[in-house]
């Protein structure tokens, strides 16, 4: 190239600043929106992830302020209280306890009684003699003043005899599997509630198992 | 021959008349440019930093979780307790309902001679009464025994 082109090309030389940029704008344009990288999208995906990172953070920090305020003692209490109500394990000499004292307060007599368990409850089927359909009534009402609940799911009364079926359900403890990130469920008014619920009702010694079958054949139970 | 005086002539005009806005319009293109690269960037930095810091501190709450696990349990255990003791309490008590019945049927001078589920077996002598007795509630039998005594058997509500 002689003196000729090399002046040509100096007098075009301004256009190499506009041609750079104009390419490294369309190379950007690909790299940054559109193309196979995204570099915003994969940008706006990060953000979306910082956010829930801090969102569970958030969720967590309260799960665990609240773990710190838990008072572990207290809770044992409340469990206990409420294993009174429905036993961790079957428990049937409450059930029987139940039923005798529920027969010996309310003057009718327990001609025999069984009972089937099943894997959440017993159900006991006891025959009650009675002449007076007040006393059934009276057995009937004891029987669901007690704890742990006996709830009554038939009556059959007929001839001064009264076959009634009773439930009562008991539920192990479950172990705990559960997830850091899984909530903390709020229980608190709830068993104030329940407690206060529970309150109304009376509870049965083991001790009271062992008291007087008043006429009762009970040849085996189970 | 070709006039090449004639066709400089032209280009040096488009050149005279086009670079100024050419070099505007590249320097602003420029300039943006630069501006979203180096806002990318920055995005980039705060948003890897903002989720380092969140992922640190989640992974140290999550082991302080652990610490707490013990306790999470007996909370657990007492929530799931409390649902089991309500659904035992949910059932309505038959006691106030026999004892209505009961009380009702002594009102009219009528013996309860059987219950089953919520249908009460009345017994009395007189007709009326008995249907005074199942007055708005489903009356299953009415049955005349040969003693001349009347049986009813009426849905309880």
């Amino acid at each position: 190239m002689g003196a000729g082109g090399s002046m040509e090309v100096k007098k075009w030389s301004w256009l190499a600043f506009p041609l750079l940029v104009g390419v490294m704008t369309v190379v950007s344009f690909g790299k940054l929106v559109a193309g196979p990288d995204q570099i915003w999208r994969k940008l706006r995906l990060n953000e979306g992830k910082a956010k829930a990172t801090e969102i569970e953070v958030v969720k967590l920090k309260s799960k665990l302020d609240r773990l710190n305020r838990v008072d572990t003692a207290e809770q044992g209490k409340v469990l206990s209280e409420l294993g009174k109500a429905v036993p961790s394990q079957i428990q049937p000499m409450l059930l029987i306890g139940e039923m005798n004292q529920a027969a010996s307060e309310s003057g009718v007599a327990v001609e025999k009684y069984r009972i089937d368990n099943s894997e959440t409850r017993q159900a006991l089927q006891v025959s009650i003699l009675t002449e007076d359909a007040g006393k059934l009534i009276d057995w009937v009402n004891n029987m669901e003043g007690w704890l742990p609940l006996a709830r009554i799911v038939g009556i059959s009364y007929e001839n001064d005899r009264a076959e009634v079926t009773v439930e009562q359900v008991w539920k192990e403890s479950a172990a705990s599997g559960t997830k850091p990130e899984d909530e903390l469920p709020e229980t608190g008014e709830r068993v104030k509630s329940l407690l206060s619920k529970l309150g109304d009702f009376r509870e049965i010694g083991t001790s009271s198992a062992q008291t007087k079958d008043d006429g009762a054949v009970n040849p085996n139970p189970f | 021959m070709i006039n090449l005086l004639v066709r400089d002539k032209g280009l040096a005009e488009i050149e005279q008349k086009y670079k100024g806005r050419v070099q505007a319009v590249t320097v602003a293109v420029a300039v943006v440019y630069l501006l979203a690269v180096a806002a990318s960037a920055g995005w980039w930095v705060w948003v890897t930093g903002r989720n380092v810091k969140a992922v640190k501190e989640r992974d140290k709450l999550i082991q302080q979780l652990g610490q707490q696990a013990a306790t999470e349990a007996v909370v657990r255990q007492a929530a799931a307790r409390v649902e089991i003791v309500e659904s035992a309490l949910a059932g309505p008590k038959w006691g106030p309902v026999l004892a209505r019945a009961l009380q009702e049927a002594q009102k009219q001078g009528l013996e309860i001679v059987g219950w089953q589920e919520r249908v009460v077996t009345v017994r009395g002598t007189n007709l009326q009464t008995l249907e005074s007795f199942a007055n708005g509630l489903e009356v299953k039998s009415v049955t005349k025994k040969s003693d001349g005594v009347w049986v009813q058997e009426v849905v309880w509500k």
